[in-house]
């Protein structure tokens, strides 16, 4: 139970396949988007979630430089359906921040928003650096956030 | 190349062709067995085809792959080909398999035939299930027909995609 920071590999099969699941779930279904979700790209990830009732009930990945775009990012980050409206979300990402901050001592961070959390992601420090586009469908904005000294 | 199995059951679900300068290894293992790498490798197939290809946005992983034996061709170290067996009970009352797929640039090569042959011979000296039902895409009746198949149902729609339900009894 709690939260939990594991690379690939010290995932256990069994969490693979629920955030696997979970990532399906929110961005493939509820999304209406069928696109590439298992990317072949979490193997150099990063992958920090919540467990709650034996389930993943908030989850984002961390990816390092140069893996995705040149500066770090944190993407697919969700809650569980049954979990909203309680803050998780918040906590996700504050987490996610901190230990890119803390432990990976990086400065600056670039994600993908998509334009309807535009409001949840400013609320941390991020700030928009381009117009927004359709990335698989869905308007998106890339934001950035520069460590405050 | 010398692979070792874990017990002399899985010794003998490897089979190994040996062609030129290539090697296509032929694995079966269940869920519990099988590689971390290996079942990112499988899943992210799983979405290239049915996800992404089929443009359908349903959820492939569906919770049955636990109970499931996973039936892959690994060819120059990459997963080419697979399928999922599941035991009577759990998908359907019968046993089936589904989720068969082969790479889009390995297609044209005969290994669709191959891998079913070897998921259809699992299911029946191994997992003792002599009854096999599928949901098969409409559009590979005549696939399955040549193994044996038999419709067991008419024409419908999952997914939005066309479906026969088809059944196979060992004689």
């Amino acid at each position: 139970m709690g939260w939990k920071i594991k690379s690939f590999d010290e995932l256990s099969l069994s969490e693979l396949y629920q955030i696997l699941q979970i990532r399906v779930s929110v961005f493939v279904v509820e999304q209406d988007c069928p696109y590439q979700e298992v990317d072949g790209v979490d193997q150099a990830c990063q992958h920090l979630f919540l467990e709650k009732d034996g389930q993943i009930a908030a989850y984002a990945r961390l990816i390092p430089q140069d893996v995705l775009y040149e500066d770090v990012s944190i993407g697919r980050i969700l809650v569980h359906k049954d979990y909203r409206k309680a803050g998780y979300g918040h906590e996700l990402l504050a987490k996610a921040i901190e230990i890119i901050s803390n432990e990976w001592d990086v400065e600056k961070i670039k994600i993908h928003a998509q334009v309807y959390l535009l409001d949840f992601y400013r609320s941390f420090g991020f700030v928009e650096v381009t117009e927004h586009y359709l990335e698989d469908g869905i308007p998106h904005v890339d934001m950035i956030r520069e460590k405050t000294h | 190349m010398i692979i070792l199995a874990q017990s002399q059951t899985e010794a003998k679900k490897l089979v190994y062709i040996k062609g030129e300068n290539r090697l296509l290894e032929w694995v079966c293992k269940t869920f519990s067995t099988i590689d971390k790498h290996d079942w990112y490798e499988i899943a992210q197939l799983r979405t290239e085809v049915f996800i992404v290809e089929q443009k359908c946005n349903y959820q492939d992983f569906d919770g049955y792959d636990q109970m499931s034996h996973h039936v892959f061709l690994r060819k120059e170290g990459q997963i080419v080909a697979y399928m999922r067996l599941i035991p009577r009970g759990y998908f359907c009352t019968e046993a089936s398999f589904g989720r068969v797929i082969v790479k889009k640039a390995e297609r044209g090569q005969a290994y669709a035939r191959t891998l079913v042959e070897k998921g259809i011979d699992i299911m029946q000296k191994e997992m003792n299930e002599p009854i096999i039902k599928i949901q098969a895409e409409a559009y590979l009746q005549k696939f399955y027909r040549s193994f044996g198949f038999v419709d067991v149902s008419e024409p419908y729609l999952s997914y939005d995609i066309l479906h026969v339900d088809m059944i196979l009894e060992q004689k």
